[in-house]
């Protein structure tokens, strides 16, 4: 008591102003992860969604359709497996899996390890899987060159109003699982007035991986984009 | 739960501070949440003592402000702060609008104990 009491007395404190970022570091590993790339001339892409949103399957028919013309490689990132990449494999592209164990998001030093391993020379796409998360992958810049968030049909139409911290970040929007609308109570206006209210400039795409619809779109953009 | 990941940079970083400025602790702070930043203040809240065990901000109090959303039509320069949805300027029509404010995840300032 009287030992606390006097350190009480002598203590002063100073106010500093410091006004730096919380994810500060993850930002400069971010810029760095960038540089790395725009200096190999790759167009890297971090892919957000919900689980189940169709992601692994959008980049099998994507990478099926770009072998031989383009370049591609793949991070994939799960808490847990590694049977996204097993998915992958075997389609042209390098493939890596990051298991984040209990961490709900990839972030920038994570993906920062793993570029020298995925990304080999003549790499012209990089597909970044982040872990299936609508919320919590949108704060971490990974140094790509854009985000792209999926929408499945089965998802509901109000989604982005409900995450504008992932769908005012995502410059390209791919709505998936479009073969499945006719089964559903899905209305495709109401569900890009709800986008357009977040992010009005998002470019959208309307796909289905399963039946091949709106993947010519999708693919013409992808070459357009890494040209 | 990421607010956890972001209580740990942030520890990190008061840490850092605490050494640097020749301080004995850090006794509180203050930080800057935007609206749309993704982070929610209560799961911060949860996260921060739990992050700070063991390190020179254990037992800190802390302020978060949260930052309402500001957007800003690049084309006409009309300023306005949407409640949920952002959309098209109201004034010119234009689609192409910037977030000026809402996304913050700032230390804003520390009081050390010296």
């Amino acid at each position: 008591m009287c030992e606390g009491g006097a350190r009480k007395e002598e203590a002063q404190t100073r106010l500093v102003t410091v006004k730096s970022k919380i994810l500060g570091k993850n930002d400069e590993i971010a810029e760095c992860n960038r540089n790395w790339l725009k200096e190999r001339g790759v167009l890297a892409m971090n892919l957000i969604s919900s689980p189940g949103s169709g992601k692994t399957m959008l980049l099998e028919r994507t990478l099926e359709a770009l072998d031989g013309k383009l370049k591609c490689a793949v991070i994939a990132g799960d808490q847990r497996t590694d049977n996204d990449a097993k998915r992958l494999e075997g389609k042209g592209a390098a493939v890596v899996q990051i298991e984040t164990v209990s961490s709900c998001h990839l972030d920038a030093s994570q993906v920062h390890d793993m570029l020298p391993e995925v990304v080999t020379e003549g790499t012209k796409l990089l597909f970044i899987e982040n872990v299936g998360n609508l919320v919590c992958p949108s704060s971490f810049d990974l140094g790509e060159s854009f985000k792209v968030a999926l929408l499945s049909t089965t998802e509901g139409e109000d989604k982005p109003a409900k995450y504008p911290s992932l769908f005012s970040r995502a410059s390209v929007v791919l709505l998936t699982k479009m073969d499945l609308v006719e089964h559903l109570d899905w209305d495709l206006d109401a569900c890009l007035a709800s986008l357009r209210s977040i992010r009005p400039d998002a470019s959208v795409f309307q796909v289905s991986a399963r039946t091949g619809q709106g993947m010519e779109s999708w693919l013409d953009f992808l070459l357009e984009q890494s040209a | 739960m990421h607010e956890l990941s972001i209580a740990q940079s942030l520890v990190e970083e008061l840490d850092a501070i605490t050494i640097r400025e020749g301080a004995l602790r850090v006794n509180s702070f203050r930080l800057d949440i935007g609206a749309i930043s993704g982070v929610e203040q209560h799961a911060l809240e949860m996260a921060l003592p739990f992050a700070a065990e063991g390190s020179n901000a254990e037992g800190a109090t802390f302020d978060i402000n949260i930052v309402v959303t500001r957007v800003k039509c690049k084309g006409c320069g009309n300023s306005w702060e949407p409640e949920t949805f952002i959309g098209r300027c109201r004034s010119c029509d234009s689609n192409d609008i910037a977030i000026v404010a809402g996304r913050e995840m700032v230390l804003v300032s520390v009081e050390l104990e010296t």
